[in-house]
């Protein structure tokens, strides 16, 4: 599933989706198919069957009606009429209900077939009772009666009315009163209310339908006419001929009543009532219970279906309701499957975009699917990856450069306490050639004084040489001279032990400034070395400088491809640029300095190459000065002994005169010698005070070069320090990137 | 015209600053060792080994009919993209920084340029970037390993 394209995995949803909704509209079919049947059967069979029964009974109640129209009718042809109507209404119900007898017998619902069978059976019933009623209601004998008695039995009666009003008036206009007038009045009274009295008997007679009655009816009715045939004769008080008149109408009222009577005993229309409101009545109620049951049985069909419905469409709706909840909860899981495939590599493609935005590379996206996402996730990964390799790279150089500078500084330091020993060193042989200096001059001046002193012995000398011509004359002047001479020599001798201590002196010093002069060699020839050492460092320096500009070029190409993305990582590249072409220049700035360096030192080394040549000349000169002076010190002694000689034996002046005058010649010969020496000494002194003098000059030179080494040396070592620092920076800059699994995560 | 900036990675043949799009660059390095190859022409320097990729150099002087010199310290060899044309660089004087020109400052070729007539290819330059000093030379390299093919085609007629 995971490995699937997205397409596939949208697809595959789709189709799951598109699958529950084909399994629930066609499960909603399905049941609906099943709810349509059951609404189909309710209307074509139980409905079908409903509207029968209810035609059913339409009919039969028509059929009564018009039974009961045809019995109360009392017109022939109208009767005929209802009568027709009935028995077509009931041949129809029948009709209906052999048809409904096969749509029962169709669906065969148990009850049905026999409520149908006895509602046929009550109608053949009624039926037949209803042929009766109507063949007797067709006769109609009653109303035919009534009709009689009431048109030719009431003209009859009104036609012997008039003719019993004629006799009351003809016997009213006769104003006697006697008792046959009397008699005639209570006859006319009595035949008057017989007369009334046969229509309403015959009315009676017709209306009841009791045989004992008729009969006592029809007997009243003969005692009626009796009594009229009796009262006749007194009532017409013996008018004859309406006595004819009326016998007449009473004959025809007999005719009449006797028809009346006929007719009445028949008794059709109360027979056909009776047996309308009794024996049909039954025959109906059977056939209306019949109706009912029937009807309550198909009511039951229909509430039964309908119950089914009901269920049916209940149970179509659980069936939808479940199969579509089915259908969302499967699409729901392969929906969040599906959501989840995508977003969850999503997320952690976009977590690891996001720490390497927060400049940790080591995180990996860890996705072993080969769709769209893991594609991604793979060139996420070979990002992160080359990312990791450039600052990597970056790190590695900028820890070397880092290591360079810290060599650099730690050969800079050396070089600066070089250099400050240099210094320090050419400081004493300054103070030392001042020394010197000053030494020298001291024996210059005793140089002086000795020539002074020499001068004076070679005058004395030469005095005592003219003098000793003349020794008698001049022997105490001799002895004068010999203790001036003897203080002389005295003084030489002092002063010759002065020149040799003070030669002495500027010779040891010389000897000082001649070691420290190679010693300051020594540490300028160390310091000349660790500029090389230093050239050699910064060579390093600049090709890590030049290394660390091509990554960062190289790294503002990647990040100039990778477009929008690549812009934070642009800005990074482009700072490390700047650091390597500023490490460029500190290690130019460095090497400049260093190259100042040694050209101080190759002049300094040649200053104080000359400063030791001079000095090499000063004891040079202290050594000739110091055998001179060793040389007149003997021949001061050897003065000093003479001296002591002269003073020990003036008696062997004489004899010794001509000793005295070769030791004067000698003396003579040794002064011009120590004049000759005095000369030399000062001659070296003087040397040796220049020499001095340009020993010190050149002392100061190098003290100068020593100084000027020494700030080239500070430069250096601040270069050095800012090189540091900006490899610290360095660090610091791709220091923010955690390319290396084992480290801290808050580093 | 968009006003997005272009990137140019620079270098320098003979004193003269040639550039190309930075986005046709896959990579700079100071690898100079080459392996030749025998019969190649001139314009081809050898073989060079990027970190186990054989890639096919280039000499970008000999392209553009400049004299060949020896190979120095500043000698870089500019790796181009697959997209420009399959595995090969060439190799520079020295290179230089990346610059940033807008295209206002860019004009397309024309065969009337001062340097036109140092150069042997005029077809290899697809465009004159003015910058603040000097004159920035763009090179097509799409063509570079074209002039290479005709000059063995030539070879073979």
């Amino acid at each position: 599933m995971k490995n699937f394209k997205l397409a596939t995995k949208m697809l595959l949803l789709s189709i799951v989706l598109m699958a529950s909704v084909l399994v629930v509209a066609y499960v909603a079919l399905d049941r609906l198919t099943l709810v349509n049947a059951q609404i189909q059967q309710l209307v074509n069979s139980t409905n079908a069957k409903a509207t029968q029964a209810a035609e059913i009974n339409i009919q039969f109640l028509a059929s009564v009606r018009s039974q009961k129209n045809a019995v109360i009718s009392s017109d022939d042809q109208e009767s005929k009429e209802y009568a027709t109507a009935s028995e077509a209404s009931l041949t129809q119900a029948q009709e209906l209900t052999a048809q409904l007898k096969q749509l029962v017998s169709k669906d065969a619902i148990a009850g049905q077939v026999d409520a149908v069978d006895a509602v046929d059976k009550s109608l053949n019933n009624v039926k037949q009772i209803n042929a009766d009623v109507l063949d007797l209601a067709l006769q109609n004998t009653n109303v035919k009666a009534k009709r009689l008695a009431l048109s030719d039995l009431q003209r009859q009666t009104e036609i012997l009315s008039a003719r019993f009003s004629a006799w009351v008036e003809k016997t009213a206009t006769s104003t006697e009163m006697n008792a046959d007038r009397t008699a005639q009045w209570k006859a006319l009274y009595t035949i008057n209310n017989a007369v009334s009295a046969v229509q309403i008997n015959a009315i009676k007679h017709n209306e009841t339908s009791i045989a004992d009655e008729m009969t006592i009816q029809e007997k009243t009715l003969a005692d009626l006419q009796d009594t009229i045939q009796q009262g006749l004769a007194v009532a017409s008080g013996g008018d004859a001929a309406s006595q004819i008149e009326v016998r007449a109408t009473l004959t025809d009222m007999q005719t009449t009543l006797t028809k009346v009577t006929g007719l009445s005993r028949l008794d059709t229309n109360n027979r056909s009532a009776a047996m309308s409101l009794v024996e049909a009545k039954v025959a109906n109620d059977e056939c209306v219970k019949q109706l009912a049951e029937l009807d309550k049985l198909l009511k039951a069909e229909a509430k039964a279906g309908r119950d089914t419905s009901e269920a049916v469409y209940q149970s179509a709706v659980w069936w939808i309701v479940g199969v579509m909840l089915a259908g969302i909860i499967l699409g729901g899981v392969i929906a969040y499957i599906v959501t989840q495939s995508v977003t969850r590599p999503v997320a952690e493609v976009r977590n690891l975009a996001q720490s390497m935005a927060g400049g940790d590379l080591r995180q990996r996206v860890q996705l072993k699917q080969t769709d769209e996402i893991g594609e991604l996730s793979d060139a996420t990964n070979s990002l992160a990856d080359s990312l990791t390799k450039i600052v990597t790279e970056i790190q590695r150089v900028s820890e070397g450069l880092g290591g360079s500078a810290a060599d650099l500084t730690g050969v800079s330091n050396q070089l600066l306490s070089q250099s400050e020993t240099a210094s320090l060193k050419s400081s004493s042989v300054a103070s030392a050639s001042e020394q010197l200096s000053s030494n020298i001059s001291t024996m210059a001046a005793a140089a002086e004084e000795m020539s002074v002193n020499v001068a004076s012995i070679s005058s004395a000398s030469e005095e005592m040489s003219v003098n000793v011509g003349t020794i008698s004359s001049a022997a105490e002047q001799t002895s004068v001279n010999v203790g001036v001479v003897s203080n002389a020599v005295g003084e030489i001798s002092n002063s010759f032990t002065d020149v040799l201590s003070d030669v002495r002196e500027g010779s040891r010093i010389a000897g000082d400034a001649s070691n420290m002069a190679d010693s300051a060699t020594a540490t300028i020839q160390t310091l000349s070395q660790s500029g090389t050492e230093i050239s050699k460092v910064t060579e390093t320096i600049k090709m890590i400088a030049l290394q660390t500009n091509l990554l960062a070029l190289n790294a503002t190409i990647e990040a100039t491809s990778a477009g929008e993305a690549g812009k934070g990582f642009a800005v990074v590249a482009h700072e490390i640029k700047e650091l390597a072409n500023q490490s460029a220049k500190a290690a130019e700035d460095i090497a400049r300095k260093i190259e100042g360096v040694q050209n101080d030192t190759r002049r300094a080394v040649q200053v104080i190459q000359s400063v030791s040549q001079i000095i090499k000349d000063i004891n040079a000169s202290s050594n000739r000065i110091s055998q001179s002076v060793e040389k007149q010190t003997r021949a001061a002694s050897m003065i000093s002994q003479n001296v002591g000689e002269a003073n020990r034996g003036v008696s062997e002046i004489a004899r010794s005169i001509a000793e005295v005058a070769k030791a004067a010649g000698d003396m003579s010969r040794n002064v011009a010698e120590a004049a000759r020496g005095a000369t030399d000494v000062s001659r070296n002194v003087n040397e040796a005070a220049k020499a001095a003098g340009g020993i010190s000059s050149d002392i100061h030179q190098v003290s100068a070069a020593s100084q000027s080494t020494n700030r080239s040396a500070s430069q250096v070592h601040d270069s050095a320090e800012r090189l540091d620092q900006i490899g610290k920076e360095l660090r610091k800059l791709v220091g923010k990137f955690k390319v290396r699994k084992d480290e801290a995560s808050d580093e | 015209m968009s006003d997005t900036p272009k990137l140019f990675c620079t270098f320098r043949l003979e004193g003269h600053l040639f550039g190309v799009d930075i986005l046709d660059v896959k990579e700079v390095t100071t690898e100079t060792t080459t392996t030749r190859i025998a019969h190649a022409p001139e314009e081809v320097r050898g073989l060079v080994n990027i970190r186990g990729h054989i890639y096919l150099a280039l000499d970008l002087r000999r392209l553009l009919g400049m004299p060949g010199t020896a190979i120095t310290g500043e000698t870089r060899l500019v790796l181009f993209k697959p997209t420009i044309g399959q595995a090969f660089g060439v190799f520079v004087d020295e290179i230089s920084e990346i610059h940033t020109a807008m295209s206002d400052r860019i004009e397309a070729y024309s065969a009337t340029d001062v340097l036109a007539s140092k150069l042997r290819r005029v077809d290899l330059i697809s465009a004159v970037c003015k910058l603040p000093d000097e004159l920035l030379v763009v090179l097509n390299p799409r063509r570079f390993l074209h002039i290479v093919e005709e000059r063995l085609e030539g070879n073979g007629e």
